[in-house]
């Protein structure tokens, strides 16, 4: 598989130098169109819910709207003990498949517990599955979360044990 | 030296309608904003990465929204069920304007 880099801010210097600017593009065709309309978010940032510091409850309804969150239906992966805590490996998986529209990330020690979300469409969702590397302050309870496509909370909880808490550095 | 920003996509083996594993990575700092310099005692900005898009033939097919506890050089893995062969272009974008893309060719076998 052929991998490449570069810098957006490059290509579309390069294209105002081209002098060709929006309208130009939105009546050259279709094709051009892709890259311009890729640029948008589909799903918009949850400025405030990664803010929010205090209970896993308080995080629930500031990240889900809701604190209904049903157990089952999802699977979290994770080390039982973390020696870096700034490094944990987690991977949430759920046999729900294409129902699942989006897996929430909590770290329950973490001041703000609200970590990350995955948005699936349909086609990355026939295996749903997500794995990242989070950060984690102390020992407690990582908790992943997959929202379905009509509206539902599963949870699975797993502790992790912290030697070196993520922090600091 | 690698630098930031440096970011790397790899697809698995494709067959058509079969979900195939994507692997992420970019190198950055994701600076939490709370962690001090440890020679002039100042506080270090927050610098992480906020967004990931995933388009594959142009079409939205995945999107990360990321906190500041999001290891540094993030990784991130999915799977993509790619009908016909394509290019999957992933961009991310961080608190300080910086945008960076990696792309990989998805071919069909």
């Amino acid at each position: 598989m052929r991998a490449t880099t570069n810098d957006q801010t490059g290509r579309r210097s390069f294209l105002k130098a081209m002098g060709v600017t929006g309208a130009v593009v939105a009546t050259a065709g279709a094709g051009l169109m892709k890259p311009v309309k890729s640029l948008a978010a589909k799903w918009s940032f949850p400025k405030e819910a990664f803010n929010v510091e205090g209970s896993m409850e308080e995080a629930f309804q500031a990240a889900l709207g809701t604190t209904n969150v049903k157990e089952g239906n999802v699977s979290l992966q994770t080390p039982t003990i973390a020696e870096n805590g700034a490094v944990v490996p987690i991977t949430a998986t759920s046999d729900m498949g294409n129902k699942v529209s989006t897996f929430h990330v909590f770290v329950e020690g973490n001041p703000a517990p609200y970590t990350a979300r995955f948005h699936l469409t349909d086609a990355t969702s026939d295996t749903a599955e997500v794995s990242t590397r989070i950060k984690m302050g102390e020992t407690s309870n990582v908790m992943a979360v997959a929202e379905t496509t009509d509206g539902e909370f599963y949870k699975a909880s797993n502790e992790v044990r912290v030697t070196i808490g993520g922090c600091g550095g | 030296m690698a630098k930031m920003g440096q970011a790397r996509v790899r697809v698995g083996s494709a067959k058509s309608g079969q979900p195939t594993q994507v692997r992420a990575l970019i190198l950055h700092p994701m600076e939490t904003g709370l962690r001090k310099d440890p020679d002039t005692g100042e506080k270090i900005p927050a610098h992480w990465v906020k967004k990931v898009k995933a388009d594959f033939n142009g079409q939205r097919v995945f999107e990360a929204d990321w906190s500041v506890a999001i290891s540094k050089n993030p990784y991130l893995s999915y799977y993509l069920t790619p009908e016909s062969s394509g290019t999957l272009k992933m961009t991310w974008e961080d608190n300080q304007g910086g945008t960076f893309t990696a792309e990989a060719e998805v071919s069909v076998g």
